[in-house]
């Protein structure tokens, strides 16, 4: 196993507010699906958006299949973040007004052509069930159907990493396992990994690690 | 291709929030119309004055005689010759005492006109045969008015009576632009002659530029004054002493200050539209980071998108009021630089007003905002 994902004695705080992550190290190994628990305000989506490098630590460092960002700059973190993250919500965030495929593409490499991820895309699309709507408007889809998009829209780029965020939380039991699903399958290919962040005990059972954090500002 | 993809972004999120767009548009097309018409309105009034003020009734300077009952009463030949040779005189005609003329045919004492013999001093002469020839010494030309009242059916070959004398017409001529005494010989009859010795009973001096007209003025009272203030009268239009700087106030008058007020008016309005279009997208915004924008290209992409709408909102304004322009004013009034700079201005303005809400959206925490509670 080769840790893709390596948090190392990260802190961080809110401007204002006391340290919600203090000192904090954990490695996320390849070919592998984790999960953080905890119980709410202990830091887990926190912590998921510094490994996704929207947050800069107070202190520590990232490394994502090791390249090391500490406290990088924008453009760097940026760069890094579109080369190997991918990032599914809890509420999907898609753009209403848009259709299926533009919000996919809003996912993709600014420096790319969208036509070069076409093929990847109707693929994706098929294997999810959803390739007949890919012309439909996103505010014309069911919750499930959203999911599916955002879904698409993360891993057609094909990150190192994959970042969720209370995935299933807005989702039914049968449309949740079938997105958890393909969270758990895409994270347990050769060279990638999944790190879902969830309140869910059953997923983390599923899972293959559990990060678990206590209250704010203790170490994991 | 991250440029192409930053403008599509732009373009796009412009689309959606198609109010708003509206909004950014119509106040950068109502600033551009605005200033572009009052500009444009300015100039034609200064232009309108300028034309006005350098016709040849304010250039004109009329020196008369007070009386014509003696030979030592008229205005000395050779002094409105000197009159006539100053620098800044494009035109001088001496005009003799005023005689009455009297139709040969109609032996009738009522029905007469005037009639002068004038001299071209400077320039071209006062008249502009329409029919017949030029006069040879001795010999009238009429104009259509005296030939009219005259009864000649024949004026480019009849005759006048003039004390006595019968003088042969051969043409009908037009007075041009002669200011004061346009309208009197446009009733008159003329006879031209280069040398007039007599004297005159009244001289027409048209300057170059109405700024001469004081020059020449008091030049000419100076000529004038050893013949005494009571022997001779000088009229001419005191608007033309201040031309310039009538031309420059009616050009200015309160232009410069409202059309600041209309930039600075907009520039706020812009900035507050920036502002709630940052604030609007908040969720979008942090999306976008999420997926892999820097700051730098979600502050280009409202720069973008702003200045985008300013740019056609401006466009339309500055056409708007070009037109309204051209259909109001006179046709020659083509410049397009006013109305080309006007439009780049407050695109310019409405790009810069973006900025407090570009850095605002561009320096918000995804996190923050995306971050399940």
């Amino acid at each position: 196993m080769v840790a893709l994902v390596a948090v190392d004695d990260v802190s961080f705080g809110y401007r204002r507010t006391a340290r919600v992550l203090d000192g904090v190290s954990a490695t996320f190994a390849d070919d592998q699906t984790h999960t953080i628990t905890g119980p709410s305000g202990c830091g887990k989506s926190t912590l998921l958006y510094v490994i996704g490098l929207m947050l800069r630590p107070d202190r520590g460092a990232i490394s994502i299949n090791g390249i090391v960002s500490g406290g990088g700059g924008d453009r760097e973190r940026a760069m890094l973040r579109t080369a190997h993250v991918g990032f599914v919500f809890q509420d999907a965030l898609l753009e209403p007004s848009m259709t299926v495929l533009e919000n996919i593409a809003e996912g993709l490499p600014l420096s790319r052509r969208v036509s070069r991820y076409r093929g990847e895309t109707e693929a994706m699309l098929e294997r999810l069930g959803i390739a007949d709507l890919a012309e439909r408007k996103a505010s014309k889809l069911s919750g499930g159907q959203a999911q599916r998009v955002a879904l698409v829209r993360a891993m057609v780029k094909r990150p190192t990493v994959l970042l969720a965020d209370e995935p299933t939380g807005n989702l039914d039991d049968t449309t949740g396992a079938f997105v958890l699903e393909e969270l758990f399958t895409y994270g347990r290919q050769p060279g990638h990994t999944c790190i879902i962040v969830t309140h869910d005990e059953r997923i983390a059972d599923a899972s293959d690690t559990v990060t678990r954090l206590s209250a704010p500002g203790t170490r994991a | 291709m991250t440029l192409v993809r930053l403008f599509a972004v732009a373009i796009g999120h412009a689309r959606r929030r198609l109010v708003l767009s509206a909004a950014a548009a119509l106040v950068a097309a109502l600033a551009a119309g605005g200033v572009v018409y009052l500009i444009g309105d300015s100039v034609q009034r200064s232009n309108q004055l300028l034309t006005d003020l350098n016709s040849p009734d304010v250039r004109s300077i009329t020196i008369r005689a007070n009386s014509d009952q003696t030979a030592r009463d008229l205005l000395p030949a050779r002094t409105v010759a000197d009159i006539a040779a100053l620098p800044g005189v494009e035109r001088a005609v001496g005009l003799s005492k005023v005689n009455s003329a009297t139709s040969s045919v109609v032996n009738d004492p009522a029905v007469t006109v005037g009639y002068f013999i004038g001299a071209t001093l400077t320039g071209d002469p006062p008249y502009r045969l329409t029919a017949g020839r030029e006069p040879r010494p001795g010999e009238a030309i009429v104009s259509t008015t005296a030939a009219d009242r005259l009864r000649l059916g024949t004026p480019t070959a009849g005759q006048i009576r003039v004390d006595n004398n019968l003088v042969a017409t051969v043409g009908i001529y037009r007075a041009p632009d002669l200011g004061a005494i346009t309208d009197l010989l446009d009733t008159s009859v003329l006879s031209p002659q280069t040398n007039y010795d007599a004297g005159y009973f009244l001289a027409v001096i048209i300057v170059r530029q109405p700024s001469d007209v004081t020059v020449v003025v008091d030049a000419t009272a100076q000529l004038l004054n050893q013949f005494g203030n009571n022997h001779y009268t000088i009229q001419y239009d005191e608007r033309a002493a201040t031309v310039e700087q009538l031309v420059s106030k009616a050009g200015r008058s309160g232009v410069r200050s409202t059309a600041i007020a209309i930039l600075a008016i907009s520039a706020l309005i812009e900035a507050a539209i920036a502002f709630l279009n940052a604030t609007l997208q908040r969720r979008e915004i942090a999306r976008r980071r999420a997926l892999g924008f820097t700051r730098a290209m979600v502050f280009g992409t409202l720069m973008i998108e702003g200045g985008l709408i300013a740019t056609v909102g401006a466009a339309i304004g500055a056409t708007v009021a070009t037109l309204t322009l051209s259909l109001t004013t006179q046709p020659n009034n083509t410049d397009l630089s006013q109305p080309l700079a006007t439009g780049a201005l407050i695109a310019l303005i409405a790009l810069a007003a973006t900025i407090p809400g570009g850095a605002l959206a561009a320096y918000q925490d995804p996190a923050r905002i995306l971050r399940v509670p």
